[in-house]
């Protein structure tokens, strides 16, 4: 009896110090006035909504938007000082950091994963097998266990993050066919492959709900516990980048994201939140 | 004998008259010559941004057949052969029926049958490039891969979205020059003995050349300079087509996803030489086309010979009334099936929550809370930015009409009629690339603070419908009875004054015609504004440099991104409020039109 | 024979339209207070002579005038080509009725009012009461008088014709051009029209282009003939000159 009474005033205890110091990071943001212009990756944008929404409940007069546009806008974007925050869903180059002056700042985890359609009989596939379907060497599914029908590729733009981490960690360099079809964001993959039954992609893993399927790869199944512990190889992490280091506003921001507040929204978009 | 009285004609009043003359005529002008300008920074900025090209030595491989950037191979070849396929197909499917669509509301007696076709065409020109392809992906794409094998996108496709899309441009530059010749000469042709098809063949179609001819540069640039349909639908990959089935890349799709890489590889200036290449073809389309005596050049002997071949024969009569039944049942048909589909998607998600999201609405209305989930900052953002383009762009397109019309001849005349009609043809990515860039000179030279936002975007967007209302002034102007025009002169009035009382009401129609088109051209637009200063989310706007949203750049990433079931309802719902809203805007336009035609009866 | 007082001297004028040379040479008195016709055949140049009088040719592009123009009014002798007289007065004193009568589709008092108003400055008052007086001159006043604010459009032919005429005497013209003024109208009409024109002939000096005969034979006073850009023939007083004037224009065709 004792003892539950003592574990339920330590609950009380520690779901109140939660709350206020989730009030109290937020409440760092009463009182101030200003704007946030933040863009670049695809995959970032449901976190990026979620704390700006949160932010601008507590104080309306801070104006938080957030575009998408790719890795390589939110690297463009951050380096000309267009927006204050750039995200990019890959390491920063060292040109890049050496000409725009970015400074990054990692907050999740993601792993980035074929697709299939749900309809396919395929349950995995070899990082082998994987590289020849892309370099257009293997060209039905029926040479990889499937049925019998045409293979239809799809990649991503030449801005996506999600596309450098699958072309380098994967496809190991190797070539990408010319045909293969190319879509716009991780969103729009998975639009594109779950309306093709004889569809192949890639994206984050974030992404992947019951409209698309997710191969095994090499054996190992393609999920963000695997990616964080290193099983799944083909992970990356989630950056915000600034010009220079982030002052004011921006600043308190990117402490708001990257601290454990936000571990919640991070982990519902999907992704493994860094700590 | 005869009283005279003095009116008050005195020197005074002559000279204020003289100077409203000389201002009006200076102002035309020099609205005018904002076409040229514009053009010719479009031209100097690609030039230069091209440049490093052939400073790195690097323009030959640019002008190669492959593009891969993975193995420094930048090739354009596979997106020139793509958009010039693209576009030639789209336009000789949408041609031929344009005419027949022209030839069946033109035909015997009129009704309420072909009343009604001509106001479902000029309806479509109200339905948005972004609603176009959001359809034919959830229904098109599926019911192609039902008929053919489940491919995905392909050429097919973006072919058939696209011809629907230029389907109305065509008809309404053709018909509009059609009906006008067909009023003056229906007398003439029925004391002829023709039939009513025989008039139209023999004598409206041949006097109708101008019409013809620029219906057919103003459609083909059209879908040469499309970048959405490509971008939604075709595909997107860097190959020369084999098949239909195929997916092709065109120019404008590359542009929009090349657009984000690092501004010094030559991936980036391969770009540039992407936007010359495009506005070199359209250029070069409008100068061929251009009509080698005068203005309005007759029709060639070889094409009257074959209207009048046909005109004579019962059975060429019989198919081509057929054809022009088909072509308007084609068009009913698409337009149908799009709006049926829409709204049995979007219907059933329609109420305030889509709106607002859960805050109330009141205080959504007046900007005190934040709508969260909500499509009411896109529509505010939407309203606002073709408000401010409007107000750049009518002015001075109309002024710019009027010079081209009444003020400009010879060389002057010419060399503005041409760039008014390449600046129609500049795609819109081309365009939002120089607005973008622009700004970036700006902040590395005298204006450190500029920002992409709402200003750049309303004024990118004023330049690009600026040519469709200086065409339509200008047109309606030049049609009006010779007579008419030596009317004001000959009372001793001046030449503004001429212009205001008598012609520009005249040509009112016409005008407000371009206008239409005009506005629903900047409601609809997502290839500038999403590289000018919109937002997938921000709320709303709250000055006139801010960064915004906007309906047509939800619906396109809602139609990409979409998470959920919910989300897709969302774009269904933007999709349709889109709609709803250009073509409240384009009912504005006909009522005033209805207004100033009230107003002149006096 | 009594000395006619000139209204416009003509002396060596040609015209170019658009490069093609369409008069050459032109010597022409049009005498005040009387009725010259202009005859000839289809693209001799009637309809730019009669241009030149009140400068219209040059609404047209390339058109170039040379030669002397000269104007007698009260006040003196004007050169309508060198900037003597403004071009509003000019052709305010020099009215012209077209061939198609183009009203404009406002009400019958807007069509006349408009001009007063816009060109001339009028108050509303002064120009209804000048629209008033052209109306009855017109001879169109005991048909319209109740219908002032009706569409013009709504009237027939003739009347509009005589509601352009009207518009025109409304501006207190001294001179009347019109170019083939009754072509486009029925017998009735037309007979209408000329009966209009030959009591306006002593107040107003009139120069019609037309193409009959009878026509001119009935309301000419003198005749001219313009033949290929040019040659023309200057024909004394009407009546008595009409069958040697048709003689010598069947031996021009």
């Amino acid at each position: 009896m004792k003892r539950s009474m003592h574990f339920a005033v330590l609950a009380a205890l520690f779901l109140f110090t939660c709350t206020a110091a989730r009030a109290d990071m937020l409440q760092q943001f009463a009182g101030r006035k200003g704007k946030i212009d933040i863009a670049g990756g695809t995959a970032h944008i449901p976190v990026m909504n979620e704390a700006a929404k949160r932010i601008m409940t507590v104080n309306p007069d801070i104006r938080i938007t957030v575009e998408g546009g790719g890795t390589g806008v939110g690297v463009q974007k951050a380096g000309e000082g267009l927006v204050d925050i750039g995200n990019t869903g890959r390491a920063l180059s060292e040109e890049e950091v050496a000409k725009y002056g970015l400074v990054s700042f990692p907050f999740a985890v993601d792993g980035v994963t074929v697709v299939l359609n749900p309809a396919n009989a395929v349950k995995g596939l070899t990082s082998a097998q994987v590289q020849d379907i892309f370099a257009g060497k293997i060209t039905n599914w029926k040479d990889v266990g499937g049925a019998d029908a045409a293979i239809t590729l799809y990649t991503r733009d030449e801005a996506s993050g999600t596309r450098e981490v699958f072309w380098e960690k994967l496809l190991k360099k190797g070539a990408v066919a010319d045909r293969a079809n190319v879509v716009a964001s991780n969103g729009a993959m998975k639009v594109a492959v779950s309306q093709d039954a004889s569809g192949i992609g890639y994206m984050s893993i974030g992404f992947v709900d019951a409209t698309v399927k997710a191969p095994l790869l090499d054996g190992v199944e393609p999920s963000q516990a695997n990616a964080t512990s290193g099983a799944y190889k083909v992970a990356r992490k989630l950056f915000m980048n600034t010009k220079g280091e982030p002052q004011g506003l921006t600043k308190l921001f990117i402490d708001y994201v990257t601290g454990p507040e936000c571990t919640d929204i991070i982990s519902k978009a999907g992704y493994i939140p860094l700590k | 004998m005869r009283q005279t009285r003095p009116c008050r004609q005195n020197s005074t009043r002559f000279c204020r008259q003289l100077f409203f003359d000389r201002a009006a005529r200076t102002l035309s002008c020099g609205a005018g010559f904002v076409s040229l300008a514009t053009l010719a920074a479009i031209f100097a900025f690609l030039a230069l941004l091209s440049l490093p090209l052939f400073t790195q030595g690097q323009w030959d491989s640019v002008l190669q057949a492959v593009w891969r950037p993975f193995e420094g191979r930048y090739g354009i070849g596979p997106m020139v052969a793509g958009s010039l396929i693209l576009s030639c197909s789209a336009f000789a499917l949408a041609y031929p029926l344009g005419v027949g669509v022209c030839l069946f509301v033109l035909g015997p007696g009129g009704g309420p049958l072909r009343r009604a076709t001509m106001g479902v065409v000029t309806f479509m020109t109200a339905i948005p490039t972004v609603v176009y392809g959001f359809v034919s992906v959830f229904l098109l794409v599926p019911l192609l891969g039902r008929a053919f094998g489940g491919r995905g996108p392909s050429l097919l496709a973006a072919v058939l979205t696209l011809a629907v899309l230029v389907l109305p441009t065509i008809v309404l530059f053709l018909h509009g020059s059609m009906r006008e010749t067909e009023e003056r000469t229906r007398l003439t042709s029925a004391a002829l003995g023709f039939t009513p098809l025989q008039a139209l063949l023999l004598v409206v179609l041949p006097g109708s050349a101008a019409g013809l001819r620029t219906a057919a540069v103003m459609g083909w640039c059209r879908a040469l300079s499309d970048t959405l349909i490509p971008l939604m639908l075709a595909g997107n990959a860097p190959q020369f087509p084999d098949s239909l089935f195929d997916s092709v890349r065109t120019l404008t799709a590359h542009i929009a996803l090349v657009v984000a890489m690092d501004n010094s590889s030559p991936a980036f200036h391969s770009l540039f030489a992407c936007g010359l290449t495009l506005f070199g073809v359209s250029l070069g389309a409008q100068a061929a086309l251009r009509p080698r005596s005068g203005t309005s050049g007759p029709m060639g002997d070889r094409a009257l010979g074959l209207l009048s071949f046909m005109a004579a024969r019962p059975a060429c009569r019989a198919l081509i009334s057929a054809w022009a039944v088909l072509s308007a049942a084609a068009v009913l048909a698409s337009v149908g099936a799009l709006l049926a589909f829409l709204l049995t998607r979007s219907l059933p998600v329609l109420d305030l929550r889509l709106f607002f999201g859960d805050t109330p609405v009141l205080p959504a209305l007046l900007g005190r809370q934040p709508v969260w989930d909500g499509l009411f900052a896109a529509c505010a953002g939407t309203l606002a930015l073709v408000i401010l383009a409007s107000l750049m762009a009518i002015p001075v397109g109309v002024a710019g009409g009027v010079a081209l019309s009444q003020y400009l001849k010879g060389t002057p005349a010419a060399a503005l009629r041409f760039s008014a009609n390449a600046l129609a043809g500049v795609p819109s990515i081309v365009m939002g690339l120089f607005g973008f860039s622009v700004i970036i000179l700006l902040r590395h030279t005298v204006a450190p603070e500029a920002n992409t936002g709402l200003f750049l975007s309303a004024v990118c967007i004023a330049l690009l419908v600026l040519p469709y209302t200086i065409n339509a002034t200008a047109q309606s102007l030049d049609t009006l009875p010779g007579e008419l025009r030596l009317l004001g002169p000959s009372l001793g009035m001046t030449s503004w004054q001429s212009l205001r009382r008598i012609l520009l009401p005249a040509a009112g129609r016409g005008i407000l015609g371009g206008v239409v088109l005009s506005m629903g051209r900047a409601a609809e637009d997502t290839a500038v504004i999403l590289l000018t200063g919109v937002v997938a989310h921000g709320g709303l706007p709250r000055g006139l440099f801010d960064k915004f949203e906007a309906l047509p750049f939800t619906v396109y990433y809602l139609a990409a991104q979409y998470q959920s079931a919910h989300d897709l309802d969302k774009g269904f719902g933007a999709a349709l409020a889109l709609l709803a809203l250009t073509v409240l805007l384009f009912r504005i336009a006909r009522t005033l039109q209805g207004r100033m035609e009230r107003e002149w009866k006096h | 024979m009594e000395t006619l007082t000139p209204h416009f001297t003509l002396r060596g004028v040609g015209v170019t339209l658009n490069g093609r040379r369409i008069l050459e040479g032109v010597d022409l008195d049009i005498p005040k207070g009387r009725a010259t016709f202009v005859m000839g055949r289809s693209g001799a140049g009637k309809t730019t002579l009669l241009r030149v009088l009140n400068r219209l040719n040059e609404c047209f592009p390339g058109s170039e005038t040379s030669g002397e123009v000269l104007l007698h009014l009260d006040r003196g002798v004007v050169r309508p080509y060198s900037g003597d007289i403004a071009l509003p007065e000019l052709r305010r004193l020099v009215g012209m009725v077209f061939q198609h009568p183009n009203v404009l589709p406002m009400s019958i008092a807007a069509n006349i009012t408009m001009p007063l108003t816009t060109v001339r400055g009028c108050g509303r008052d002064e120009a209804m009461e000048g629209a008033r007086l052209a109306l009855r001159e017109a001879q169109l006043w005991e048909e319209v008088r109740d219908r002032l604010d009706a569409d013009a459009r709504t009237l027939s032919g003739g009347q509009q014709q005589r509601l352009c005429l009207a518009r025109t005497l409304a501006m207190k013209p001294d001179v009347l051009l019109l170019d083939e003024p009754t072509s486009s109208l029925d017998v009735m009409a037309a007979r209408g029209i000329e009966e209009l024109l030959a009591g306006l002939k002593g107040r107003y000096t009139l120069v019609v282009v037309s193409h009959g005969w009878e026509f001119a034979a009935r309301l000419a006073d003198d005749i001219v003939i313009l033949r290929d850009a040019g040659v023309h023939r200057h024909s004394g007083d009407g009546g008595a000159d009409r069958d040697a004037c048709a003689e010598s224009f069947e031996r021009m065709l």
